[in-house]
């Protein structure tokens, strides 16, 4: 990165702090909030809820760190009037320009605060010294990356996975997406015990080195709003020093996400994913999602659970909720075999449902008791245990 | 070595040493004898913890001269002639071995005047030599008088406690004897000091609020009627629960007895309510029909054999939470402990997050006193319904809820009360069928140890009822293959949960019948899946959980026993306030 960093020691001189900018709001706003994602809610130290701007060479960069994760990013929308740098509370900045109606705002840095102005109105928000702030690192551009992918399709790898990640505190290697690259191909794995998704994708290979990397799910859903809003080219991806480095776009409209990676070792999927499951029926995604949200509202929190039973050319998906009534839902389907039923929690069969995009999907089974698998357009794998219903 | 036969006064010295241990057991069985005499008031006397002297005098029915002899002899008894009558034994001292086992071991003289008779008749026995008999004249009744006891076995009389502690236990002995016959009036005196009296005819709940020392309005009266038996007994609030059973007097057919089972009824009922290692003080009176009980099991009758433990056991649990039911179950908070509560748990400074305005809404609502703005014989009905009377919520913490109700402020532990409500409706869905449990993509392997491995098989029912499948994977090793979809949602772990299970299981920390460690593991899925103190609730959340507060039955305990509600009555406040 090419923007006027300085080293978090150096001391400045308090006019080198004194920014000055007139920034286009929208695009202030976006980037601030955003950056923001990765400042903790509760966090012992008011400086890691801070974000820092740093305004030179034309160009605004906003960051902020948690100490694991690391998110900088540069906007051009911008007028660069005086450089300098200011460190603020996040959660009232991005308040302030959110509230704000004014097509652009102006930025003063004085000292510790930071003067914000709009046509008529005026705040002067109270930070801290820049030099508190821990150092967020931009994306190493001279050094090679291990692999690319592109924008879109890295956001949808994260899109299909990112949800049957794990959230627990006792199986803390599931906390996480895998990230599993050999040769050309790399596969997104995730898993909360219950339900496993895999997503795969061709992928620009740089360096030779295959590998594993567990990256928290954080990061990733960080990763994912960054590429929501800047899907456009490679994202250049990084495994170096114990850390994951995600490089997007270059120059004045570039962005890093940098984490730490989760320990541990992810559970062998390839032994997970079944490979006899023999029964396999063809069915429209929107229909089939419709069916299991309608079944589903008659659950309840102690019997979650819908019961789909097959047979020729009909599907019924039922439920029931002790205290409140049951529900039969009919959908047609093309399967000919023998009446099969089987359960499944609703809630992880329309997680995956609503992030397929392809018009029909192939549920594989093989019996009630066994796990089922739904397929899409042959990089989509999800992998879903049955629950057993009276 | 040869082998003789045992002399007879050591034969009644041994058969003594059961029966009379220590001087409580010694006054135990003379005032059965006396009660069974008719005796309406009965006097017991002892001094220097009752080794010097035991004394029971009854206005009984009394014994005759020429019957006397008789009366200390060892298994002379007036209460049963065959063996068949063993079955139909509805009074105390049947074993005829009483007085002679008394005699053996002390300086015994039984004075008694007999109504039939024209003149009473007095006989000592000494180191279990009979003497003769000779004239007496008093009241009708009978005195016993046992002196220097265990003065020819040293080696007894070495194991007795200090007088005061003997004294202690015989006081304890004849509490429990008030408390099994309540129509006959106790004295009790202990070197010339009465240490209490306890009067004829007294009003069974009056009975007990005098030895208990809990007040009258604080007892919640027990009543049943089935085809095993019928109970009648008292109850103490859930608040007066101390740890152990000593407060809980169980009475079958008038005797006093110990009966595990028929104690866990008592618990069972009060599930929720109480911490389980507790009670609060019960005295239940248990008829059954004679012949539905073998008392012949133990020397000190103290334990029977039950032919319809299990009827008796559900009729003593129904009953109890019958009057549970009845009772206003939020408990008061007595103001000086109040007091003290509010000292250590609120912070010297306001917190902050009171603001000045509802500071100043509480202290209108106080001032202007809703009791005195009732309108004279307006009810508002029982508290668990008044939560509709909820103006304002205060979070305390995230972790305590603090509300405005007609005539008191309540403070809620959310914690508590969600446990409370799951724990309801985990037992509501188990009553329905198996929960409904989730497979495990990769079955999660537990350290669990050799013996928690070898109960799996004698636990598999009851873990399938609560949707958990284990399997064995090998000596102290195991695999979670299922776990209830509930829990899973409310993110709770598969692994840790069942490693904390089994070893409870192990460690004997669950009771053994399946339906009571049913609710004990309900208890803890409810623990584990309930929201936590700290938890920051949203408002939908919030009232959630204080609309189903009203609708779960006994909500004002979590299944830990811990209070979820604290009613601080405006009165209290008032009082604290100095405005009464």
């Amino acid at each position: 990165m090419d923007g006027p960093i300085l080293p978090v020691e150096t001391t400045m001189p308090s006019t080198a702090t004194a920014m000055k900018i007139v920034c286009d709001r929208t695009a202030l706003a976006d980037a601030v909030s955003l950056v923001s994602g990765v400042v903790a809610a509760r966090s012992p130290s008011p400086v890691l809820q801070c974000l820092r701007i740093t305004a030179g060479d034309g160009q605004l960069r906003f960051s902020a760190t948690d100490l694991e994760i690391g998110v900088a990013q540069t906007i051009d929308e911008v007028d660069v009037q005086q450089e300098g740098e200011v460190l603020v509370p996040a959660d009232k900045l991005s308040q302030i320009v959110k509230a704000s109606d004014d097509p652009t705002l102006t930025l003063e840095a004085e000292g510790d605060r930071l003067r914000i102005r709009g046509l008529g109105s005026n705040w002067s928000l109270h930070g801290f010294p820049v030099s508190e702030a821990p150092e967020v690192e931009d994306f190493d551009e001279s050094i090679t990356a291990d692999y690319e992918v592109p924008a879109v399709i890295l956001r949808k790898q994260i899109q299909r996975t990112l949800f049957a990640a794990a959230n627990e505190q006792s199986r803390y290697a599931i906390n996480g997406v895998l990230f599993e690259r050999s040769g050309q191909t790399l596969r997104c794995v995730a898993t909360d015990g219950r339900r496993l998704a895999l997503s795969s994708c061709s992928c620009e290979k740089t360096t030779d080195q295959d590998g594993n990397t567990i990256v928290p799910s954080k990061a990733l859903q960080l990763l994912g709003k960054l590429l929501d809003a800047r899907a456009q080219g490679e994202v250049r991806v990084s495994i170096r020093d114990g850390r994951a480095h995600f490089g997007i776009g270059h120059g004045s409209r570039n962005a890093t996400i940098t984490s730490t990676l989760v320990e541990g070792s992810f559970p062998p999927w390839s032994d997970v994913v079944p490979k006899d499951n023999d029964i396999h029926v063809t069915m429209d995604t929107s229909s089939l999602a419709g069916a299991v949200r309608r079944a589903a509202l008659l659950t309840s929190q102690e019997s979650r659970g819908v019961k789909l039973t097959f047979s020729a050319g009909n599907l019924v998906i039922t439920s029931r909720a002790p205290d409140t009534g049951e529900a039969e839902i009919r959908v047609d389907c093309n399967y000919d075999g023998d009446e099969l039923s089987i359960g499944f929690n609703p809630g992880y069969l329309t997680d995956a449902l609503k992030i397929i995009d392809s018009p029909e999907i192939i549920l594989s089974l093989k019996g009630p008791q066994k796990p089922g698998v739904l397929k899409a357009d042959g990089e989509f794998i999800y992998v879903v245990m049955p629950v057993s219903l009276d | 070595m040869s082998i003789r036969p045992l002399p007879r006064v050591l034969v009644d010295q041994i058969a003594a040493g059961e029966v009379v241990e220590r001087p409580a057991g010694a006054v135990k069985e003379l005032v059965e004898n006396a009660v069974d005499a008719g005796a309406t008031q009965i006097e017991v006397h002892i001094a220097d913890g009752g080794r010097s002297l035991v004394s029971v005098r009854d206005n009984g029915l009394g014994i005759a001269p020429d019957e006397l002899g008789l009366a200390v002899s060892p298994h002379a008894t007036s209460k049963i002639a065959t063996v068949h009558d063993l079955d139909a034994i509805l009074t105390m001292g049947f074993r005829g071995e009483a007085l002679a086992s008394i005699g053996a071991v002390s300086r015994l003289t039984v004075r008694s005047q007999c109504k039939s008779a024209q003149e009473g008749g007095e006989i000592r026995v000494e180191g279990g030599r009979m003497g003769d008999v000779r004239p007496w004249s008093g009241a009708q009744g009978t005195i016993v008088e046992a002196e220097d006891l265990f003065h020819n076995i040293p080696a007894r009389a070495a194991f007795l406690k200090s007088p005061r502690a003997e004294a202690m236990r015989v006081g304890e002995t004849l509490m429990a004897m008030a408390l099994a016959h309540p129509t006959v009036g106790l004295r009790f005196v202990v070197d010339g000091k009465q240490r209490f009296d306890y009067p004829a005819n007294e009003d069974t709940t009056q009975r007990v609020a005098a030895v208990t020392g809990i007040p009258v309005d604080a007892l919640l009266r027990l009543q049943a009627e089935e085809a095993a038996g019928q109970l009648v007994g008292c109850l103490a609030r859930p608040e007066f629960a101390r740890h152990g059973t000593r407060g809980v007097h169980l009475i079958l057919n008038g005797r006093p007895i110990l009966d595990r089972s028929l104690t866990h009824a008592i618990r069972e009922g009060l599930r929720g309510l109480i911490e389980p290692t507790t009670l609060p003080p019960a005295v239940l009176w248990i008829s059954v029909p004679p012949d539905r009980v073998d008392v012949n099991v133990h020397p000190t009758k103290s334990e029977v054999r039950l032919r319809d433990g299990s009827a008796l056991f559900s009729m003593i649990r129904m009953a109890v939470r019958r009057a549970l039911d009845e009772a206003n179950l939020v408990p008061k908070m007595p103001l000086p402990q109040q007091l003290d509560e509010v000292k250590t748990a609120w912070p010297a400074r306001a917190p902050s997050n009171i603001s000045p305005s509802s500071a100043a809404g509480l202290e209108t609502g106080l001032s202007s006193s809703p009791t005195s703005e009732k309108a004279p014989g307006f009810d508002f009905g029982p508290v668990t319904r008044s939560v509709r009377a909820v103006e304002r919520i205060l979070v305390l913490r995230d972790s305590f809820l603090v509300l405005e109700e007609a005539d008191a402020l309540v403070v809620i532990d959310q914690h508590a009360l969600h446990e409370r409500m799951m724990f309801e409706r985990l037992k509501d869905r188990v009553g329905q069928g198996e929960l409904p449990r989730q497979a495990l993509l990769v079955p999660e392997p537990i350290q669990i140890g050799a013996e928690a491995v070898e109960l799996l098989p004698q636990w598999q029912p009851l873990l399938t009822r609560l949707g958990i499948e284990v399997v064995e994977l090998g000596p102290g090793s195991a695999a979670v293959q299922s776990f209830p979809v509930l829990l899973l949602e409310r993110k709770v772990s598969p692994g840790p949960f069942v490693e904390d299970l089994l070893s409870r299981a192990v460690s004997k920390h669950l009771p053994p019948e399946p339906e009571a460690a049913l609710d004990e593991v309900l208890d803890m899925m409810a623990c584990k899946a309930a929201i936590k103190a700290g938890d920051c609730l949203s408002d939908a959340e919030l009232e959630d959980l204080l609309a189903q507060r009203e609708a779960i039955e006994r909500s004002t305990n979590c299944p830990h026993g811990r209070p979820t509600t604290i009613r601080i009555p405006v009165e209290d406040l008032e009082r604290r306030f100095h405005r009464r």
